[in-house]
C-alpha cells in the first residue's frame, strides 16, 4: 500500500514537473488583448519569419479588459511578458504611468505620425479601429440609417439604440475621450440624455453587435472589427461611420510596447519591429482587425485622458445606478 | 489508538489547509471603505434575488429529477439523461445561453427569469446528486416499514424530506452563493449583477483596492449571519446514519409509468441545449479545439484531484477536531466561496512573486494550484455535508480496529464515501473547465485553455466553432468522469 502511495506521488510529482519545463529555444512572450483569431496568425507569421516562439497570453471581453492591465501590473516587480500588444492605447498610457513600461523606438515607428506614438517611446500606436454604428438592415432602411453620435439621444430613435456599458474596453476609452474633450458638464448631459432616450447599456461590444443583429435594437455603437465580424457571418447588419458631417468617427490605434524588466528584452523588441512593419498592419486591415484610414475620424492621445477614464467612470456609474 | 494519535493532527491539518487557501485572499483585504453606497446595495440585492431564484430552482429540478430517476425504469433513458446533465454542469453556462437565445427563449421570459432557468439548468445536476447521495444513506428499514402502511408520496413527505431537509438547506447555501457569483451569463441577459460592478471597479481604478473591498462586502455580511446559518447546517453536520439503500424500495406500477413518461420528458428537455450545439456546430472548430481541449482536461483534472483531496483531508482533520473549529473552518471555506474568481487571480499574482514560488508560478502546475484553490471552498462544503450523511465518522469499527490512517482511508473511509468523492471530483472538474477569471491572470503564456478559447471564439461570434468546441469539451469530461466512475466502482462497490 505505502509503495503503491509514493509511486502515485512520484507520477504526480513528475507529471508537474514535466507540465511546468521550460523548453530551452529562443521565446518571446507577449500579453494581447487583440482577438486571437486575429493575432495568432500574425504570431505564426513572425515565428516562421525568426524561429523565435512566441507565448501567448490573450485577453477576453468577458473580463472587462481587467485580465492583462492587472496581471502586468502583478508582475511589475517580476515581470514574465516582454511586450504588450493592446487592441486600444487608454491601457497602454496607464501602464506608463505607473512604470509598468520600457521605452523603445524601433525602427519601424518613423513612418509613424508623431501624435500616434510616445514622444518618449513607451508605447507606439499604428492601425486604427472606428467607433461606428452597426444597424440592422432588416429594420432600417439606408436612408434612415442614423448619422451622428448625437443620435442615440434623439428622441427619433428612443428605446432603439444600445451601446456597451463603457466602464471597460474601447467603449470606455472612447467615453473617456468625450470627457476629456467636452467637460464634465456636457459629458454629464449627454449621459442623461442616453438614459432618458432609454438607451440599452449591454456588457460588451460584441453584445451590442449580436443584439443588433438578433433584431433587439435598430442600432448600436461598437468598432469596426465586430461590424466586419458579423458581416462576415452573414448578419444583416451594415457599418455606419458616424458624424462625417463634423469630427468624424472616433479612432482607435493598436498599441504596442515594451514591458519593463522583461525576461527577453531583444526578442521582445524584434516582436515589436514586426507588429509595426507595414506587412502586418496591412494583413491585419485585410482580416478586418483594423480599418483602413479612409474615412474621417478623430482621435485623443493626450496624457489626461487616464484621469478622464476615471472621472468619465464615476459620472457613469452614477448615471447608471440612479 | 490510532484516533487517539490523530487528535493534534486532525485539527493541526484542517487549520493548515483552511490558513494556506485564505492566503492568497489576504492581499485583497485593506480598501474596505467606500464601497457601502446605495448602489452597491442595490445591486448586492438583485443578485441576492437572482441567487435565491436559482438555488430554489435547481433544488427543485433536483429533487423532481431524483423523485422521477427513482420512480421509473433505471434503464437506458436514465443513463441518457445523466449523460446529458453532466454534460450541461461540465460546459460554462454561456454556452447554455447561447442554446438559451438560438431557441429565442430569452424574448418569451424576463431577464431575471431567463438568467434563473439558464443557471439553475446548470447547477441542478449538483441538487441532483446531493438528494441521490443523501437518500442513498438514509434508513432503508424506516422507508420499506413506511411503505407496507402508507403511499410513497406519504413516505416522501413524513419520512424521507424531514430527514432530507438539512442536507437541502446545505446544498441551496452552496447553490446560492454559486450563482451570485455568476457574472457573465446574467449580464448578457441585461440582469445587473454584484460581480459586473466588482469588475467594472477592477477595470476603472489604478488600484484593486476598491474592488476588493466591494467583494468582501457581502462576505462581511454572510460572516454576520453566520452564527444563524450554522444552526441550520449543524444537524446536517452531526447527523448520525445507519447507513442503507433506500433506492431499491417497491414502487406502485401505477407511479412507475407517470415515472417513465416523465423520465422521457425531462431527458427531451434536457437534450435541448445539445441539440442547438450538434445542429450548429462546424467541423474546423473539432479539429481546432483539440489541443485547448486536451490541456483544459489534463489540467482541469489535476485540480478537481487536488481540490478533492485537500477537501477530504480537511473534513478528515475536522472529524477528529474539537467541535468548536468546524464552523470556524466552515466559515473560512464559506467566505472564499463568496469572493469573486478575479480577486484570487490577483492574489495568486502576487503570491507567485515570492522568491520560493517564482520559479513554479511560472508554469501550469500554478493554474492547476489556482483552479484547486478556486473550487475547494465548494468542495469542502460540499463533501462535509456528504460526508456527515454518510455517517462514516460514526463507524463503531474504526473505533475498535487499531488502523493506520491509510489502511482506515482504504477500507473504511473509501468503500463509503466513494460517491461522494466522485461527485466533488465531478463538481472541481465541471467548475475549473469554466473558470475564466482567475485563468487570465495566471495562465502560462503559451498556455491555451478551452475556456479561453471559447470566449474568444464567442466574442468574434464564430458559433460553429463555439458549438464544436462546447461538444467536445462535453464528452471529454464525461469520458474522464465515466473513467474515474469506472475505477472507483470495480474496486469499492463491486468488492
Amino acid at each position: 500500500m505505502t509503495i503503491r502511495f509514493y509511486r502515485l506521488a512520484f507520477i504526480f510529482l513528475f507529471a508537474f514537473s514535466g507540465l511546468s519545463a521550460a523548453a530551452q529555444k529562443p521565446e518571446v512572450v507577449v500579453y494581447t488583448s487583440v482577438d486571437q483569431v486575429y493575432a495568432e496568425p500574425v504570431f505564426r507569421g513572425f515565428e516562421a519569419q525568426t524561429g523565435i516562439a512566441v507565448k501567448a497570453v490573450y485577453d477576453v471581453e468577458a473580463s472587462k479588459t481587467v485580465g492583462l492591465e492587472k496581471r502586468l501590473l502583478a508582475e511589475r516587480q517580476n515581470p514574465r511578458a516582454d511586450v504588450f500588444w493592446n487592441s486600444e492605447y487608454l491601457r497602454t498610457l496607464r501602464l506608463a504611468q505607473q512604470q509598468a513600461l520600457a521605452p523603445y523606438v524601433s525602427p519601424q515607428a518613423g513612418r509613424i505620425p508623431a501624435e500616434a506614438k510616445d514622444s518618449l517611446g513607451y508605447w507606439t500606436g499604428f492601425g486604427a479601429r472606428q467607433r461606428v454604428f452597426v444597424v440592422n438592415t432588416q429594420l432600417l432602411q439606408p436612408e434612415d440609417y442614423p448619422q451622428r453620435l448625437a443620435d442615440l439621444a434623439a428622441p427619433r430613435w428612443k428605446g432603439r439604440g444600445a451601446v456597451a456599458k463603457p466602464v471597460s474596453g474601447t467603449s470606455s476609452t472612447h467615453f473617456a475621450a468625450l470627457y476629456a474633450r467636452w467637460g464634465a458638464a456636457k459629458f454629464s448631459d449627454f449621459l442623461n440624455a442616453l438614459l432618458a432616450n432609454q438607451v440599452a447599456f449591454l456588457p460588451g461590444n460584441a453584445a451590442v453587435r449580436d443584439a443588433v443583429a438578433a433584431g433587439d435594437y435598430a442600432f448600436g455603437l461598437t468598432d469596426t472589427d465586430d461590424v466586419q465580424a458579423a458581416l462576415g457571418r452573414g448578419d444583416k447588419v451594415a457599418m455606419v461611420f458616424p458624424d462625417q458631417d463634423s469630427d468624424g468617427a472616433f479612432s482607435i490605434p493598436f498599441t504596442v510596447a515594451l514591458v519593463a524588466g522583461g525576461p527577453n528584452p531583444e526578442q521582445g523588441k524584434k516582436l515589436m519591429d514586426y507588429l509595426l512593419g507595414l506587412e502586418v498592419e496591412q494583413a491585419l486591415i485585410q482580416a478586418g482587425a483594423l480599418h483602413g484610414p479612409a474615412l474621417k475620424s478623430w482621435r485623443y492621445l493626450q496624457p489626461d485622458l487616464p484621469e478622464a477614464l476615471q472621472s468619465s467612470a464615476r459620472l457613469i456609474q452614477e448615471a447608471l445606478s440612479r | 489508538m490510532a484516533c487517539a494519535a490523530m487528535s493534534w493532527k486532525g485539527p493541526g491539518l484542517a487549520l493548515l489547509l483552511t490558513g494556506l487557501s485564505v492566503l492568497p485572499w489576504l492581499f485583497t483585504l485593506p480598501g474596505l471603505a467606500d464601497v457601502w453606497t446605495p448602489s452597491a446595495w442595490r445591486l448586492l440585492l438583485s443578485s441576492g434575488l437572482l441567487a435565491l431564484g436559482v438555488a430554489a430552482a435547481a433544488l427543485a429540478a433536483g429533487v423532481v429529477l431524483a423523485g422521477v430517476l427513482l420512480l421509473g425504469r433505471r434503464g437506458r433513458l436514465a443513463v441518457l439523461l445523466g449523460v446529458l446533465l453532466g454534460a450541461g454542469f461540465l460546459l460554462s453556462p454561456v454556452v447554455a445561453l447561447s442554446a438559451w437565445k438560438a431557441y429565442g427563449l430569452d424574448r418569451v421570459f424576463s431577464p431575471w427569469a431567463s438568467s434563473v432557468l439558464v443557471l439553475a439548468g446548470h447547477y441542478c445536476p449538483l441538487a441532483l446528486a446531493v438528494t441521490l447521495l443523501g437518500l442513498s444513506s438514509l434508513e432503508r428499514s424506516a422507508v420499506e416499514s413506511g411503505l407496507i402502511a402508507a403511499s410513497p408520496f406519504a413516505v416522501a413527505r413524513f419520512i424521507v424530506a424531514p430527514q432530507m431537509f438539512r442536507l437541502w438547506a446545505l446544498a441551496g447555501f452552496v447553490l446560492f452563493w454559486a450563482a451570485f457569483s455568476e457574472t457573465e451569463t446574467p449580464s448578457l441577459l441585461r440582469y445587473p449583477v454584484y460581480g459586473e460592478e466588482i469588475l467594472a471597479r477592477l477595470s476603472i481604478d489604478d488600484s484593486p483596492a476598491r474592488a476588493a473591498g466591494l467583494a468582501w462586502m457581502p462576505a462581511l455580511l454572510t460572516l454576520l449571519a453566520a452564527p444563524f446559518l450554522w444552526r441550520w447546517a449543524k444537524p446536517v453536520l452531526g447527523q448520525r446514519r445507519m447507513g442503507g439503500m433506500a433506492l431499491g424500495m417497491d414502487i406502485q406500477a401505477s407511479l412507475r409509468q407517470w415515472g417513465n413518461r416523465l423520465l422521457a420528458v425531462l431527458t427531451g428537455l434536457f437534450a435541448l441545449p445539445l441539440l442547438a450545439l450538434c445542429a450548429k456546430s462546424g467541423a474546423n472548430g473539432f479539429w481546432g479545439g483539440l489541443p485547448s481541449v486536451g490541456q483544459s482536461l489534463g489540467l482541469g483534472s489535476l485540480s478537481a484531484l487536488a481540490a478533492t483531496a485537500a477537501g477530504h483531508l480537511v473534513n478528515e482533520g475536522l472529524a477528529r477536531s474539537p467541535s468548536g473549529l468546524r464552523p470556524l473552518v466552515l466559515a473560512a471555506f464559506a467566505v472564499q466561496a463568496i469572493l469573486p474568481a478575479a480577486l484570487l487571480g490577483l492574489g495568486m499574482a502576487e503570491l507567485g512573486r515570492w522568491p520560493l514560488l517564482e520559479g513554479f508560478s511560472r508554469g501550469d502546475g500554478w493554474l492547476v494550484v489556482t483552479h484547486a484553490l478556486r473550487v475547494l471552498p465548494w468542495l469542502v462544503l460540499l463533501l462535509a455535508g456528504l460526508r456527515a450523511q454518510s455517517g462514516v465518522d460514526n463507524e463503531e469499527s474504526s473505533r475498535l480496529m487499531p488502523l493506520s490512517w491509510l489502511a482506515r482511508q482504504r477500507f473504511l473511509v473509501m468503500p463509503r464515501l466513494w460517491p461522494a468523492l466522485l461527485c466533488a471530483f465531478a463538481l472541481g472538474l465541471g467548475l475549473s473547465l469554466s473558470e475564466l477569471a482567475t485563468t487570465i491572470l495566471v495562465v502560462a503564456p503559451g498556455t491555451e485553455t478551452a475556456v479561453l478559447r471559447l470566449y474568444n471564439l464567442i466574442h468574434y461570434g464564430d458559433w460553429a466553432s463555439v458549438a464544436a468546441l462546447a461538444l467536445l469539451l462535453a464528452a471529454a469530461g464525461l469520458g474522464v468522469c465515466a473513467l474515474a466512475w469506472g475505477l472507483l466502482w470495480r474496486r469499492y462497490a463491486q468488492a
